[in-house]
């Protein structure tokens, strides 16, 4: 029997994914001294997104009365999922306070607690999942895709923020930090793909053929490759060379020249970098929600007897 | 040590459904929800060479239950006896255990006791009173046995020694119920 899509928990990972971005992109701006003039809005987007992201996912308990049991067995992977949100809210606030202001040594500490809260944050909610029962599910490409999707949605933000309100100083480091973010979502959208068609106890409810051609087709092609993978990497690769000519028009002919813009619509050329790196970003959500209910519907047991 | 569990003689049931039935009764089980099902295996091979036996269902009570180390709570947890229980008062319905079981036999019951886990609970009740689950009394076919899979002379153990035994897919949970089985071929992992 194929499971339900989890939507409460589907969108909390979404979030906590761009917020853990976002927090990582801070920090490293913190250690290089960057970002400066957008570091607070971002760190407040960041932490308001971590803090939707964990209302909805409240709501797939039945009992969200008692949702600070969850503390009651730190051993699991639940409980370490809650210290780790409660460990990064609490700098990102911390953070969020101290960007408002100008405190040097406190706020590149804090910058630095909270973006290391980025990395452990999407890696211990990917874990979470991890279960000897879920061949789909049970191995490390989960956390490291719950990671690499949240750096490339995170940094895409970041970065469009950058353009959009930031310092123009920061833009060319802002752009490289993007490239890196959407290749590492990329990478580990590709690994977690090679882990469906490699995991132990193998079922057509979790193959490769299902995902290539049968009946997730459509969103596995459409939605992970398309929007997930090849659109967002498409839009920086203009953005960035938009950004290296901005005044002549250079992502449509540049795009014509390497011929992966002739199907481009003329639309896309006439975009500003900023608007580029949006739609890059809209692109990576579409594809992180697609992954991510693919993610549930292959996550078939090893034997499902009665439900 | 007592290890509670129980073994079935796939060879005697005769998937009446008296188990899953029986079940639902003394555990007053909501309506669509089940703590035991029958399922039918087959027929498999070539006509006039079929075979097909049932395959009673439920908690396997696991030694190295998973879903007791993914439950956050402490919700559910394992006596030691072996049976694996839920509590009730302390389950949030985060249905994590649901996901680390693998054989589905957990359920969500949002009718009976609004948003906790249900499952077999090998009828501890009646157990802690001395007596067997109410699907091991009323199996007209005298399939199911339960009793201390640590004593020998236990009609568990002695079921056990009697025929060729299975058990579900092991993941790394080791289920302590064991189906015995000589007329048919398993069709199960193992």
């Amino acid at each position: 029997m194929i499971m339900a899509v989890q939507w409460p928990l589907l969108i909390f990972s979404v979030l906590l994914g761009a917020s853990s971005g976002v927090l990582v992109f801070l920090g490293i701006g913190e250690v290089k001294g960057a970002f400066r003039k957008v570091r607070f809005p971002l760190a407040l987007i960041a932490l308001i997104l971590l803090a939707v992201g964990g209302c909805a996912s409240a709501l797939h308990l039945g009992h969200i009365d008692r949702a600070l049991y969850i503390l009651g067995n730190p051993a699991s992977g639940l409980s370490k999922e809650l210290f780790a949100v409660g460990f990064t809210g609490l700098m990102a606030l911390i953070y969020v306070i101290l960007s408002r202001k100008d405190y040097p040594g406190p706020t590149k500490v804090f910058g630095i607690l909270a973006a290391i809260g980025g990395v452990v944050l999407p890696l211990v909610a990917g874990a979470s999942y991890m279960m000897p029962a879920r061949p789909a599910w049970d191995s490390f490409a989960l956390p490291l895709m719950y990671l690499g999707t949240g750096l490339g949605m995170g940094f895409m933000l970041a970065a469009a923020m950058v353009f959009a309100k930031g310092d123009k100083a920061d833009e060319p480091f802002a752009l490289k930090l993007a490239s890196i973010g959407i290749v590492c979502s990329a990478a580990v959208m590709l690994v977690y793909i090679a882990w469906i068609a490699m995991a132990p106890h193998p079922d057509p409810s979790r193959s490769l053929a299902l995902l290539a051609a049968g009946n997730l087709a459509l969103p596995f092609w459409l939605g992970v490759v398309l929007f997930g993978i090849g659109a967002p990497i498409a839009l920086l690769v203009l953005a960035r060379r938009s950004f290296a000519a901005p005044d002549d028009d250079v992502a449509m002919g540049g795009v014509d020249a390497g011929g992966a813009a002739a199907a481009a619509p003329a639309a896309i050329a006439k975009l500003t970098t900023a608007q580029m790196l949006w739609a890059s970003l809209g692109c990576l959500i579409v594809g992180n929600v697609v992954l991510r209910i693919i993610m549930y519907l292959v996550a078939t047991s090893v034997e499902q007897l009665i439900y | 040590m007592t290890r509670h569990t129980m073994a079935i003689d796939l060879d005697s049931c005769i998937g009446c459904h008296s188990c899953a039935v029986v079940c639902k009764q003394e555990n007053n089980v909501g309506l669509g929800t089940f703590y035991s099902k029958v399922l039918t295996v087959g027929p498999s091979g070539t006509y006039p060479d079929l075979e097909m036996y049932y395959l009673p269902v439920a908690c396997q009570h696991c030694e190295n239950p998973q879903c007791v180390s993914v439950c956050p709570t402490g919700a559910s947890y394992k006596r030691e006896d072996g049976i694996v229980l839920v509590d009730h008062s302390k389950c949030v319905g985060c249905q994590y255990c649901v996901m680390a079981c693998p054989y589905g036999v957990r359920t969500y019951d949002e009718a009976k006791d609004k948003g906790v886990i249900e499952k077999c609970t090998l009828c501890a009740h009646l157990v802690d009173d001395g007596k067997e689950p109410a699907c091991v009394r009323h199996c007209p076919g005298q399939a199911r046995v339960f009793g201390d899979a640590d004593d020998p002379e236990s009609k568990v153990s002695k079921l056990v020694a009697s025929k060729t035994t299975h058990k579900l897919t092991d993941v790394g949970n080791k289920p302590s119920v064991t189906f015995g089985l000589d007329k048919c071929t398993w069709k199960g992992g193992e």
